[in-house]
């Protein structure tokens, strides 16, 4: 048999493993996309019925400390500090925690806010860097500040927790603006199913473009940029579809860092969040299955559609790399530390369906994909290739993948609203299509060398240009 | 390499035809909520033109068989009969004494309570409980039978949550007893709403409780919620079946119970109290050391004195603020602790003093905890 024969055999068998990767990637999103869209009709039911009013005069609505981890947030801490004391929500705290900032944000907080020292017991629920000092404000009575030793994003939340003493945890980002109601939506599980609910988690949206007043987003809009724009489609498919869907099998593994909540107890009982990872949202919510089934403790974990929390994204390329190398080193590290449930019948739904999912479709999927492209440019330079089958499976992938946004920004239109104009909805359809040509591949090589990385960089903040959050125009670069 | 090609073909056609299929079912459907959207846009419109003379009939003490009459002809016209219903309902609330009976009046006359009924029999899923809703807003006592049915019949949650706040809401005797029978009877609902119910209702609800209580739960996390329940029912009467759960065997159902004590506020609690402080399960003497802090008890300071000296920082911690609570005499024991600066009793003093010291010294904005 002649080489070229076996090369073009090889090539054959390739493309169709590629071929079947992709339509079981995607016939996965399908099926999770059907069930998020089963799922949002269910939840917009169930909402109508419920009176948001009757949850705040409730006298059984538990109290929540609201955290808020800032490293360098000179720009924005302000705004989101009072964005967070301006929820409507009736007994809750908020503590900033200041990690060790090399900029003016403890002194901004200071002065704005007229914070002074108190002496408080160091009291190490979870592990924790040396705590420096902890102020409360003489203007606001729920504002607690922490002024800590540099330790890191899940270092800063778990001296939060130390410090506070409500019942329920809400884990705010410091470039985020919370939508004023978001708590009485975080807290409805936890008052609904208050024996078993250990954690909610909320849609992310992306507040670029957006026109902000009194540390509230006013007027939603759309960017300009092309950046932003790609991964508004790509926060709608994540949130409305993905996570909803993986919510409706009760096999959600990420729970986001800008809007969270979580069951304090619970918290703590699994040693708080993990200091080593940088993506430690997603690793506890992981610690916390694997602790709860472990010790076959009935429990639920919340994904809702609707409490929204508004955050800037990066709006140039080196940006979003930055920010999805560090992602996927979380989801590296994540399933790592956990790998023992992967597979596992122990772990029900989540060792047999989620984690077999992250592994062979987010963890090993960019190498994969990357791999594929390789392999077609070679093919085609090599002459190897019949095009036809490479145009049908371009077509699929492509498609596939248009379609899946499509469902979402559907699911965005239909069920909630929040772009009220017909043209920024195509505008969006029109970015469905462009997410798939070109970003759909850089963001595949980001993410394949974050393997690089990986074994290569030392753990700590994701430091990105923040935008300032403008009363006057929106968010300004 | 035939067979391949025309598989290929057969493939791409299908494929494109389903593509086809989802791209347009979502663009229609997006296309509808538009229209769905525009036709929102202009019944608010109208709501907002009929407003203020469906305000004016309502509060301009004219009778309500006149102002019925007045409404249905002369202030609004037929078409605007959805949006005279929203701003009905959106009045209620706000309506007390003849106005909000003028008010039902209309309801009945113009025929949106019977529309309701029919509703809640025949319809399905939203609309049923919508209509429940309405019914419970309207406060027609027509539509308690309706409800009951409903309630018996559905058991789609949220359309037992609005019948349940209906029929509370409608308030007669009936309407009470059907739902103290159905939460007898489903005791897994024990959520926020069902307290909300039991507590905007309290006297009525209240002997029901207790009997609850007082016959004892298998179910640990329903027994749980009751005694949360009966602590904000500020009833007197509870305060002997509550004491009983502070001698549980379960430590959370008498740091539960301990908690309804204080929350009570009854002086026949402080035994109970008392003997929670030295219970073995430090959550226990948590609630017990807050709730010491709400209710006067004789001898409140000098358990509490001795909690700061408790094993757990976290009973430290309540018993330092139960301490503030007591005022003058308790701080007085807060500045002794001072003293031992260092030890953790010294420190949680001072944190509780200074936290006082700020709040108090400002008192300017009291919003949250």
């Amino acid at each position: 048999m002649r080489f070229q024969e076996i090369a073009s055999g090889v090539f054959l068998m390739f493309n169709l493993m590629v071929f079947v990767y992709f339509v079981l990637l995607n016939s996965t999103y399908l099926v999770l996309f059907g069930a998020a869209l089963i799922e949002t009709r269910k939840y917009l039911g169930r909402s109508r019925a419920v009176d948001l009013e009757e949850v705040f005069r409730s006298p059984l609505t538990p109290s929540i400390s609201v955290l808020i981890p800032a490293y360098n947030e000179e720009s924005v801490i302000i705004e989101v500090t009072r964005a967070a004391l301006g929820l409507r929500y009736p007994h809750f705290e908020v503590v900033v925690i200041n990690d060790g900032s090399t900029d003016s944000t403890l002194e901004r907080l200071k002065r704005e806010f007229g914070l002074q020292r108190i002496t408080r017991l160091n009291d190490c629920k979870v592990p924790c860097a040396i705590v420096n000092g902890v102020y409360i404000s003489s203007a606001y009575e729920n504002l607690v500040v922490v002024d800590k030793v540099n330790g890191g994003k899940a270092d800063a939340l778990n001296a939060g927790i130390n410090v506070s003493v409500h019942d329920i945890i809400c884990v705010v980002d410091a470039d985020s603006l919370v939508e004023s109601d978001a708590l009485l939506k975080i807290a409805r599980p936890f008052m609904e199913r208050p024996d078993d609910t250990v954690a909610t988690g909320g849609v992310i949206r992306i507040a670029n473009g957006c026109e902000i007043a009194g540390s509230r987003v006013t007027k939603v809009k759309l960017p300009r940029n092309y950046w932003a724009n790609v991964q508004i489609v790509e926060y709608l498919r994540a949130f409305l579809g993905a996570r909803v869907g993986w919510s409706a099998f009760r096999a959600m593994l990420i729970i986001s860092g800008a809007l969270g909540g979580f069951d304090r107890r619970t918290v703590i009982d699994i040693g708080g969040y993990n200091r080593e990872t940088v993506g430690e949202d997603m690793e506890l919510v992981v610690r916390m299955h694997r602790y709860l089934r472990s010790v076959k403790r009935p429990y639920r974990m919340y994904f809702l559609p609707d409490p929204v929390c508004w955050t800037q994204v990066p709006e140039s390329w080196k940006g979003v790399a930055r920010q999805r190398d560090r992602w996927q080193r979380g989801l590296i590290e994540s399933l790592n530390y956990n790998g023992k449930m992967l597979l596992n019948p122990r772990y029900g739904v989540i060792g047999m369906l989620a984690m077999p999912y992250y592994v062979f479709f987010e963890l090993m999927g960019p190498m994969f994909e990357l791999v594929g492209y390789i392999m077609v440019i070679t093919g085609v330079a090599l002459n190897l290739v019949d095009f036809r089958f490479l145009y049908l499976f371009l077509a699929v992938a492509v498609l596939y993948g248009v379609i899946v946004s499509l469902i979402a920004i559907f699911i965005e239109g239909v069920a909630y609203g929040h772009y009220p104009r017909l043209p920024a909805l195509l505008k969006l359809c029109v970015y469905a299509v462009l997410d798939n040509v070109g970003y759909r591949q850089v963001n595949t090589w980001w993410r394949t060398k974050a393997y690089v990385t990986y074994y290569t960089r030392r753990r700590k903040w994701g430091e990105s240009k923040r935008l300032i959050y403008s009363d006057a125009g929106g968010a300004k670069p | 390499m035939e067979y391949g090609s025309q598989l290929a073909d057969a493939l791409v056609i299908v494929i494109g035809a389903f593509l086809a299929i989802v791209v347009l079912t979502l663009l229609s459907l997006t296309f509808l909520r538009y229209v769905n959207t525009w036709r929102e846009r202009r019944i608010s419109a109208r709501i907002k033109r009929i407003e203020p003379s469906v305000w004016t009939v309502l509060t301009d003490g004219s009778a309500p068989a006149d102002a019925s009459d007045r409404l249905e002809g002369a202030v609004v016209k037929k078409r605007d009969r959805g949006a005279l219903e929203k701003v009905l309902l959106d009045a209620a609330p706000a309506l007390k004494g003849p106005d909000r009976e003028k008010l039902t009046f209309i309801s009945e006359r113009l025929g949106y309570v019977a529309e309701d009924i029919h509703n809640v029999r025949t319809a399905r899923g939203a609309k049923k409980a919508e209509s429940a809703f309405h019914l419970g807003i309207s406060g027609s006592e027509r539509g308690v039978q309706a409800l009951l049915s409903a309630l018996s019949d559905s058991r789609k949650p949220f359309v037992v949550f609005a019948c349940l706040d209906s029929l509370s809401h409608i308030g007669t005797p009936e309407a009470i007893e059907g739902v103290a029978g159905y939460l007898y009877a489903h005791q897994d609902l024990r959520n926020i709403r069902v307290a909300e119910l039991l507590l905007e209702r309290r006297r009525e609800f209240a002997p029901y409780v207790m009997e609850w209580l007082k016959e004892g739960n298998e179910d640990r996390n329903r027994l749980l919620f009751l005694l949360r329940v009966a602590g904000l029912m500020e009833d007197p009467g509870m305060y002997g079946v509550i004491a009983r759960y502070t001698e549980s065997l379960d430590a959370e159902v008498r740091s539960v119970a301990a908690r309804a004590l204080g929350l009570l506020g009854d002086p026949k609690a402080c035994p109970s109290l008392f003997r929670a402080m030295a219970d073995s399960h430090g959550l226990v003497r948590i609630e017990a050391a807050e709730a010491l802090g709400r209710v006067e008890c004789d001898g409140a300071l000098a358990a509490l004195k001795e909690g700061l000296a408790d094993p757990d920082v976290d009973v430290k911690r309540s018993c330092a603020a139960a301490l503030n609570l007591l005022g003058d005499h308790g701080r007085a024991v807060l500045k002794e602790a001072l003293q031992a600066a260092e030890s953790e009793e010294g420190q949680l003093a001072a944190e509780v003093l200074e936290t006082a010291y700020m709040r108090d010294s400002n008192g300017k904005d009291a919003r949250g905890t």
